[in-house]
């Protein structure tokens, strides 16, 4: 009796222990077992933008199902990255008369003080810099970090309105999202004027951005179009498009933006 | 008459606005991406903080005279994947550096590549058209 006791345990103990099934072994603890595993993995609602985006050097992609998803009067300012747009160039934008008068007695020199070197744009200039993004995707909150001047995005999967409109503006806005399909739609509001082409031409307090993202076939890279509309400042709806290649393991460094640098301009 | 003030006071509202909200940096208006200009010299002083790096050189002109130069350098949070780091220059170290001129004609250059005095060149080179 005891012999055979020892044996069931045993076996029991070898089936518990084996990564590989045991043909003869007892049915009643693999029962058990099946009853408490979890269910098989499923296929996931929506793809993962999760990770370390590193901004593309060169052209970006610009990917025909988001831009299939433009309207017609939108122009492409073709500034993503490091090259800017001279002076008197806002990339095909057509400012209103007061946004260009503005935009023509800007002097890049005022902008060199102690005070405003360290203000970061807006999401509207910020997003096609050459830094990278790092995105943590939730189903109820995606948060998106910039590197450029530590800003961070926190975009609401679980809301379909805005905020109200007395609700302060930042840099960053408030953002909205939700799945179209394959596609990421974000769109924001409640933005504080900042520049749009870093040459003169602002936005104002009620620019909106609708943005798309959408992972490139291979899953590797990330491709977006950020629209813009602004009804103080522009005539027409811009847009840029953008693209990032995944690194694994690569993070955000900090920003930590220092203002001694206005002094080089002020000597 | 109503649109007309209102027309203004959005004029006035938005230059008000605008005036704080401008505060970047812009490459093109300052720096002549046409033209490079190469200088060597000893340093005096490396800040290496965003958005944007400096390095002040003792340079000898044609005439022996001393002048001061600064050289702006992409913004160190980019530039510390290129291999830089605040330690890569030390003061007192002889230098070359190849950059954009500024458009004002003043003693100053937008980094493209340093080397040092071995010649070795100071982490990588900015990609043509990184200018932030």
């Amino acid at each position: 009796m005891s012999r055979a006791l020892a044996a069931a345990i045993a076996a029991l103990a070898v089936a518990a222990c084996s990564s590989t099934p045991i043909a003869d072994a007892p049915s009643a603890p693999q029962a058990a077992i099946a009853e408490t595993a979890p269910p098989p993995p499923s296929r996931p609602a929506h793809p993962d933008l999760s990770g370390f985006w590193s901004l593309n050097r060169g052209k970006p992609v610009r990917d025909p199902a988001l831009a299939a998803k433009l309207p017609a009067d939108t122009v492409i300012v073709d500034d993503t990255g490091g090259p800017e747009l001279p002076i008197g160039d806002y990339g095909g934008l057509k400012p209103k008369p007061e946004a260009l008068a503005i935009a023509k007695a800007w002097k890049p020199a005022d902008d060199m003080t102690l005070d405003k070197v360290c203000a970061p744009p807006s999401i509207i200039y910020a997003l096609q810099g050459p830094f990278p993004i790092e995105i943590f995707q939730g189903t109820e909150l995606i948060v998106m970090k910039l590197e450029y001047y530590d800003m961070v995005r926190i975009i609401f999967m679980n809301r379909a309105e805005h905020l109200p409109p007395e609700v302060p503006h930042t840099k960053v806005g408030d953002s909205i999202g939700r799945w179209e399909g394959d596609t990421l739609v974000v769109d924001t509001t409640h933005l504080l004027a900042a520049t749009v082409t870093n040459n003169g031409l602002f936005h104002s307090d009620n620019a909106r951005v609708v943005e798309r993202f959408r992972l490139g076939a291979d899953g590797k890279t990330l491709n977006a179009t950020q629209e813009f509309e602004d009804p103080d400042t522009l005539e027409n709806r811009g847009v840029r498009f953008i693209t990032w290649t995944a690194r694994a393991g690569d993070h955000v460094f900090p920003y930590e933006c220092d203002p001694r640098f206005a002094e080089n301009y002020n000597k | 008459m109503h649109k007309v003030i209102g027309s203004l006071c959005f004029a006035a509202a938005f230059l008000a606005c605008a005036g704080v909200a401008e505060a970047h940096h812009s490459f093109a208006a300052f720096f002549d991406s046409e033209k490079t200009r190469t200088i060597t010299g000893k340093v005096t002083k490396f800040l290496f903080v965003n958005p944007h790096g400096t390095i002040e050189l003792d340079v000898k002109g044609a005439n022996g005279k001393t002048e001061a130069w600064r050289i702006e350098t992409n913004a160190p949070v980019l530039l510390r994947r290129l291999g830089w780091t605040k330690e890569s220059i030390s003061y007192g170290q002889t230098i070359t550096v190849v950059g954009w001129p500024a458009r004002d004609g003043a003693n100053y250059l937008r980094l493209q590549r340093a080397t040092d005095e071995a010649g070795k060149q100071i982490g990588r080179s900015m990609a043509t058209g990184d200018q932030q």
